[in-house]
């Protein structure tokens, strides 16, 4: 029994020691084209899903979730990471449009959910307008 | 339709028209080039609900108000100076309409829907992006303060010439917010001037009324009889402005 207790105590000190290492990584410009590039994959594989309605929506659903885990690491990650100095100011904005691109992705599987194609098409403009936004204040 | 149920209809409608003016929603296009949507006729209120003066208002101050949706936020300012008056403006699409200068004994109070024209930023209740910077303040959109700015991508708008677009991507002004003042200084709210962006704003912010204002449809609902007034500080947690 101890030693089970032992292992649990173990396992808990090694996941907040690599939650923390996490951390404390920089997010650099290689990590940032990396993510970049799942974003624009991503875009694409929904595009397709739509295109051509592959089964259940499968495409759809698998590009939305590749673009909230880019956006679930990018939440946790200091702006200054992945910001130009110039650009340091628009930290703001760059969460919001984190935020609304979430809004837009989490509607989007709630109509792939409810069957309603135009509502995703909808939705999917939404977001890619947002990815222009952000371009547009933030990339040189 | 028989004749006569038309003409009953047409009776009934006609009469609808006289008794209730502003009944007639449709956008108008002036012998004078004015681009004017008519609303239902709104009182500002304050948060106690009592009739909100226009001699009450501080210089400057950023007051917001929904008009003339429940989710379609305003912002009311009360400048230093009268404004100019019968400036000329045009829509991105051409066509021109006359902005009739400011309200109140100044002339110096507008308003202007405060959905910026290019990506439709907005303040919410979390956040504001978009505000009027006073004539002290300072902006890196625009060469002075004195104007109003988005902050989401540094579009600058004059207040003085009907919401101008001076600067930034935005290709067009701000919808103005048409007010009268009355004799016991109450401020209504009656109609919207220039190109009108609410459609697409209901369209793009749908899911973000039901966290704001309990429901899409809610959110699309036309104000009726009264809107309260709050300084814009009261209204977003968060004021960012560049």
């Amino acid at each position: 029994m101890k030693i089970v207790k032992n292992i649990g105590k173990g396992i808990v000190i090694a996941a907040v020691m690599t939650a923390s290492t996490y951390a404390s990584e920089k997010y650099t410009k290689v990590d940032r084209i990396k993510d970049m590039i799942t974003l624009e994959n991503a875009m694409g594989k929904i595009q397709k899903g739509i295109l051509y309605r592959s089964d259940n929506n499968k495409m759809v659903l698998s590009g939305i979730k590749d673009i909230k885990n880019v956006l679930h690491t990018i939440e946790k990650v200091e702006a200054s990471d992945f910001l130009d100095n110039e650009q340091l100011y628009a930290k703001k904005f760059a969460k919001k449009t984190g935020l609304l691109l979430e809004m837009y992705l989490d509607e989007m599987e709630d109509e792939v959910k409810r069957g309603n194609p135009d509502e995703v098409i909808h939705n999917y403009a939404l977001v890619l307008r947002q990815c222009t936004s952000c371009h547009l204040r933030l990339r040189k | 339709m028989k004749r006569r149920s038309f003409l009953k209809l047409s009776g009934v409608s006609a009469m609808t028209v006289v008794i209730a003016p502003s009944l007639i929603t449709q956008k108008l296009y002036a012998d004078n080039g004015d681009l004017y949507q008519s609303y239902e006729k709104i009182q500002l209120k304050d948060a106690e609900g009592n009739p909100f003066k226009a001699s009450t208002l501080k210089k400057e101050e950023n007051y917001v108000f929904n008009f003339p949706m429940v989710s379609t936020p305003c912002i009311m300012v009360d400048l230093t100076e009268a404004t100019q008056k019968d400036v000329k403006l045009k829509s991105a699409d051409g066509t021109e309409y006359i902005f009739k200068g400011g309200v109140g004994k100044e002339g110096a109070i507008v308003a202007f829907s405060a959905i910026c024209p290019h990506q439709l930023t907005h303040p919410t209740p979390d956040d504001s992006f978009f505000q009027y910077v006073p004539k002290s303040g300072k902006t890196i959109a625009y060469k002075e303060a004195g104007v109003f700015v988005c902050s989401s991508h540094l579009s600058a708008f004059t207040p003085l010439d009907g919401g101008k677009h001076v600067n930034g991507p935005a290709t067009e002004g701000l919808t103005q917010i048409v007010l009268e003042v009355d004799a016991e200084d109450n401020i209504w709210a009656v109609g919207a001037l220039g190109p009108s962006k609410f459609h697409d704003y209901l369209d793009a912010f749908k899911p973000e009324f039901k966290k704001y204002y309990g429901g899409k449809r809610k959110g699309k609902k036309l104000v009726k009889v009264e809107a309260k007034v709050v300084p814009l500080a009261n209204f977003s947690k968060d004021l960012i402005q560049y």
